[in-house]
């Protein structure tokens, strides 16, 4: 009998850990602020989880000139980039080792510096790739002349951020919804 | 297999015993068949059946969800991950309730699955709710369940699938993914060795033979590659690193002989022994090739060694000291068999010249005497294997000394005769030392390994290492 109460303690454990995967990300979706972000889609492929695109940000590579903020960045550090909820976009504004205060139409995404900055900071969000149905990569990968492919990003009061929807010209190609 | 090699050695062995009058007639056939009703072939099937089945019925799971899985909702993909894994873990847990007869093999293979499906699901609920993270951390988490599993309902085919999956984890994050350039870790990766060192409990408590000796491969290999990683970041000499390498082989190689006789740690003697025997020749080999004394292609001496290099060097030295004295305080080994003196004069010799090679390596005059010496030294180390090899009936000793002697001769013709002959002269010649060699040597062996009847166990109180 005790190794029965020993094999749900197991199964309890394991099944802890796939739930906070699951809940961490819900959590983000249901509670995040959204903001649309200005991609740039690359290489689509990895032989070990299935078909994905792998979007690359607008914000994913900023100038240190040009935006506010902390300058004294390494590569692996923490940071928080301050949008603007733009009439399009969501427009970086300032850059932070600490989450900044929050001002009105604003939202803060956390990311972590990838590479040793110079004059520009490098920054993955975590918002990186999008798994899609098998075979339908190449239609975000490669859209049509003149046509746009945005994000809609949730972003939660940590700044942690999911992706609720990949929009194509503005209108929903995917969209998650809660379960 | 190894109680099938057992049976084998004992059906040679007891007429000789029955001869000699140590064992009674009539005892011979009830030892046969005690032994053989213990050892059977049954015990590792079930389980090996089981743990197939098991392997072939959860690729079916998971490619019934990858080619139906963009028709399904995401709280039924939900569903059916969770669910999965909780039926392979209900099936190990009737089984276990029951205690029934299948149980032997497929509680094991059940709870196998279950660890299975949970990397899977790990890797799909990443899918499903696009996490972007560190890939090998998936790898981790997926390793740190079978770990937990491994504590808490203990199975020795879960233990191995958590040092392999520990295994492909560190691959992947001191290598990077597969595509990509190698580059070693900039420093020693400790959180495998961390990983790793957690495991070891449950395998001694439980005695598991082949999750030992996966956990000493692993651990080989965590060890060679952190020094090449340690060699790599302070731009070392690899003839400082083979020193240090070959010391600390000499180090764990004691080591196994003290384990032998410490009860619960016994199961690690003769993994380690072996692969330390091996890294230790192997360590020894490098040192005997020119290059790596400034004597080939290399013409520099080889650098000063930087000085964090001459501390590791005299600590593994010392480390070696305190084995030794550790495993001569355990075993009390007798003096009256040559190998042991012969031993005890290598062991002093091999690490004399290394310290003396570790302050006069920047002497360019002193290297033609240290590459010969080390030469010389490793054919003393051939020698003393091939000798205790026979003395103790270990083949495994026998053959690594052959095959050692071997790499050995065709490594100094190549040192040696590439420049001073012409490149045909020195092909034929290669050639037929190769042939020659080869054929006279396996002759040789052969030979030995059929004068060797039966293994001498040492003595009570006396070691063999």
């Amino acid at each position: 009998m005790m190794r029965l109460f020993r094999l749900l303690a197991a199964v309890a454990l394991l099944s802890l850990v796939l739930v906070a995967m699951v809940g961490l990300k819900q959590f983000t979706l249901a509670t995040g602020a959204t903001v649309v972000l200005e991609t740039v889609p690359i290489d689509p492929r990895s032989l070990f989880r299935g078909d994905f695109v792998r979007l690359n940000y607008t914000i994913s590579d900023l100038p240190l000139a040009d935006i506010a903020g902390d300058s004294d960045f390494a590569k692996g550090d923490t940071v928080f980039v301050r949008l603007r909820r733009g009439p399009l976009y969501g427009q970086p504004i300032s850059l932070h080792k600490e989450y900044p205060p929050v001002l009105e139409d604003h939202v803060v995404i956390k990311g972590r510096i990838t590479r040793n900055p110079r004059s520009r900071v490098r920054i993955r969000y975590g918002i990186e790739s999008f798994f899609i149905p098998e075979g339908e990569g190449l239609a975000l990968e490669r859209p049509p002349p003149g046509s746009k492919v945005t994000v809609l990003v949730a972003i939660d009061r940590y700044g942690k951020s999911a992706i609720k929807a990949v929009l194509v010209d503005g209108e929903p190609r995917y969209s998650e919804t809660l379960f | 297999m190894w109680e099938k090699v057992f049976l084998k050695r004992l059906r040679r062995e007891l007429p000789l015993w029955v001869e000699k009058g140590w064992v009674a007639p009539e005892n011979h056939n009830l030892i046969l068949d005690d032994i053989a009703a213990r050892t059977s072939g049954t015990r590792y099937t079930p389980v090996a059946f089981a743990v197939l089945g098991v392997l072939l019925f959860g690729v079916g799971i998971i490619s019934f969800f990858a080619a139906n899985w963009a028709l399904i909702p995401k709280l039924v993909k939900l569903a059916l991950l969770f669910g999965s894994m909780w039926a392979a873990f209900a099936g190990a847990g009737w089984l276990l309730v029951g205690q029934r007869q299948i149980n032997r093999g497929m509680t094991p293979a059940l709870q196998l699955l279950g660890v299975i499906l949970y990397g899977a699901n790990i890797m799909l609920i990443a899918q499903i709710y696009h996490i972007q993270s560190h890939f090998p951390n998936g790898v981790l988490l997926w390793t740190l369940g079978a770990l937990a599993v491994t504590y808490l309902v203990p199975s020795q085919i879960v233990a191995v699938a958590g040092l392999a999956l520990g295994a492909l984890w560190a691959r992947l994050d001191i290598f990077g993914d597969l595509p990509t350039p190698i580059a070693f870790a900039e420093t020693v990766y400790w959180p495998f060795f961390i990983v790793l060192a957690l495991f070891v409990p449950p395998i001694i408590r439980h005695s598991w033979r082949i999750a030992a000796w996966l956990a000493v491969l692993a651990f080989a290999a965590w060890c060679a590659i952190s020094l090449v990683s340690l060699g790599i970041e302070s731009d070392t000499d690899a003839v400082h690193i083979l020193q240090v390498g070959l010391l600390f082989s000499l180090a764990v190689f004691l080591l196994s002989a003290v384990l032998e006789r410490l009860d619960r740690w016994e199961l690690f003697a003769d993994p380690l022994n072996r692969l330390a025997a091996i890294f230790s020749m192997l360590s020894f080999f490098g040192l005997t090739i020119s290059d790596v004394h400034g004597r080939g292609f290399v013409v520099n001496a080889p650098n000063a060694a930087p000085l964090e290099w001459v501390i590791g060097t005299l600590l593994a030295a010392l480390l070696v000291a305190a084995m030794f004295a550790w495993r001569n305080y355990i075993t009390r080994p007798s003096a009256r068999e040559p190998y042991i003196i012969w031993s005890r004069v290598l062991l002093v010799a091999t690490i004399l010249l290394m310290l003396v090679n570790l302050f006069a390596s920047a002497i360019i005059s002193a290297t033609l005497w240290i590459y010969l010496a080390f030469n010389i030294l490793y054919l003393g180390a051939v020698v003393w294997l091939i000798y205790t090899g026979y003395r103790t009936g270990d083949r495994f000793r026998v053959n690594g000394g052959f095959l050692f002697f071997a790499i050995g001769l065709v490594s100094l013709y190549f040192d040696n005769f590439w420049a001073l002959l012409d490149r045909s002269f020195f092909f034929m010649g290669a050639g037929v030392l190769l042939i020659g060699g080869g054929f006279l040597l396996e002759q040789q062996r052969r030979r030995l390994m059929s004068s060797m009847v039966a293994p001498t166990d040492p003595q009570p109180g006396e070691g063999s290492t």
